[in-house]
């Protein structure tokens, strides 16, 4: 039988998955470390994010990487010069600890927000927001720990532990009101050796919302093992675009070559 | 060349300032609209808004702006509403049962789990979309959605674009006459969003 256009569309890009780039900000600079340790300087995060965006990056994650053991966020101005040149949903994350924090991030251009450590001591914040704003704009922040038979969820930029599962604390967040959830492999955060693929699929099958997975990628193969997870979203990226080792034009249309290689090998299965 | 003055309805939730940035890079001024007196001189408007749909019928009520948007719209003056902007257009919607639409549009926003409740929702990001209504010289090729309602039962006159999700048909943009309203972000699509929003509110208000 015939596809319609409809199916082709559908098909072809069944695998490809939104890209972002996670810029960690400290102090004015864009920082990376390596398991959110280590921190080191290396560029000014707007002329970062507009370059992204005009290399076509799908949206952007700003994160105040102190932010949440000064407890504020310090993004404001960023966010509000970044939100005047850059026409791609920006979330911003890290210290929001009330309804009014992200009220005023929001009014500064923020789209999203993206809520961890203040939401295990106050899950009401999430409902809050999305109460007011939507679930689509709130972020649940998962950053995991990978332990013996599972994943420990980390508070405080991966320094401090909660003893919660992952799996237990995506429902949490779902049931709470978040309407996507980031899930950060702390264990691989900048090594640039790959996504923790087996996260990447737990969380992907444990959610109901949309999942984006970060930590660890390195480069255009470490992103296509990972497209495969069907039900993933999207690719949280940072050292791999900041160190020059992913060309988001060439990974854009890898990924779209590898999701139709995907669909004809289902077809002839 | 003189540049327009777009009226953006100011109702306190969501991307408003986004909606602003992206209309002074096409090339329009920007005006915030919080009071109806302000809506009887407007020669473009634009109603954004995110969340939930009975929020922002809500906010719109207390600002008083409810009557001075329905006899702004029902007058086919040039309008242009994003997201749920563009839901309250309709009838009404499963998510608010207790906040009726204005009706501009027939058709009621469902769930999308109504159409496959085993995906994931929100519909969250870059979709194709599929000109099927007279888009003159706005049509756009991609756009950002973010949703968990879609307008079901609308005419088929209204529709211009649409897209798949999980392999049905949703409507991405409907207009009639000088009323027309996109379910995407065309303030979050780029430079190619940027090129839509100056298209269509120039073919509106032509």
């Amino acid at each position: 039988m015939g596809k319609s256009w409809f199916d082709l569309v559908l098909e072809k890009s069944r695998y490809v998955k939104r890209i972002i780039a996670r810029l960690d900000v400290k102090s004015n600079f864009l920082i990376k470390g390596v398991r959110f340790e280590g921190l080191r300087k290396i560029g000014d995060p707007a002329s970062t994010a507009l370059k992204y965006y005009e290399d076509g990056i799908d949206e952007i994650f700003l994160v105040d990487n102190v932010a949440s053991l000064y407890g504020r966020n310090h993004l404001g101005s960023l966010l509000e010069k970044v939100a005047k040149d850059v026409f791609v949903p920006l979330t911003v994350a890290g210290g929001i600890r009330n309804l009014s924090d992200a009220e005023e991030l929001f009014g500064l251009g923020a789209d999203k927000i993206g809520v961890n450590t203040a939401s295990f001591s106050n899950p009401k914040l999430i409902t809050d927001i999305a109460n007011k704003f939507g679930s689509q704009a709130v972020v649940g922040s998962i950053q995991a720990q990978r332990f013996s038979g599972g994943w420990e969820c980390l508070v405080e930029q991966g320094r401090d532990r909660t003893g919660v599962a992952v799996v237990d604390r995506i429902k949490q967040l779902i049931e709470l009101g978040v309407g996507e959830l980031l899930v950060t492999s702390v264990d691989n955060d900048g090594v640039q050796r790959g996504f923790d693929v087996q996260l990447a699929d737990v969380a992907a099958a444990t959610s109901t919302v949309p999942v984006v997975i970060g930590g660890g990628c390195g480069g255009i193969d470490d992103a296509l093992r990972v497209i495969k997870i069907e039900k993933l979203s999207g690719l949280s990226l940072g050292s791999a675009l900041h160190f020059g080792k992913i060309v988001i034009e060439e990974l854009k249309a890898k990924m779209k070559e590898e999701s139709q290689d995907l669909v004809l090998d289902e077809d002839r299965a | 060349m003189l540049r327009q003055t777009v009226s953006v309805v100011d109702h306190g939730i969501g991307n408003i300032r986004s909606v602003t940035n992206a209309l002074e890079v096409s090339g329009y001024d920007s005006q915030l609209v919080r009071h109806p007196d302000e809506l009887k001189n407007a020669s473009i408007v634009v109603l954004p808004g995110v969340g939930n749909f009975g929020g922002v019928m809500n906010a719109i009520q207390k600002n008083g702006l409810h009557e001075a948007i329905r006899d702004y719209v029902f007058q086919d003056r040039p309008f242009l509403g994003i997201c749920v902007g563009m839901q309250v257009l309709f009838q009404g919607s499963a998510e608010s049962p207790d906040s009726n639409g204005y009706g501009f549009f027939r058709g009621e926003l469902n769930h999308l789990s109504c159409l496959d409740s085993t995906k994931v929702t929100p519909s969250v990001g870059w979709k194709e979309l599929i000109h099927t209504g007279n888009a003159d010289g706005h049509a756009l090729k991609e756009a950002y959605f973010v949703h968990s309602y879609f307008a079901a039962g609308i005419d088929d006159a209204d529709l211009i674009s649409s897209y798949i999700w999980e392999g049905h048909k949703v409507p991405g943009h409907v207009g009639r006459g000088r009323v027309h309203g996109v379910q995407f972000h065309p303030e979050k699509s780029r430079l190619e969003g940027l090129r839509f929003l100056h298209g269509v509110l120039r073919d509106i208000s032509k």
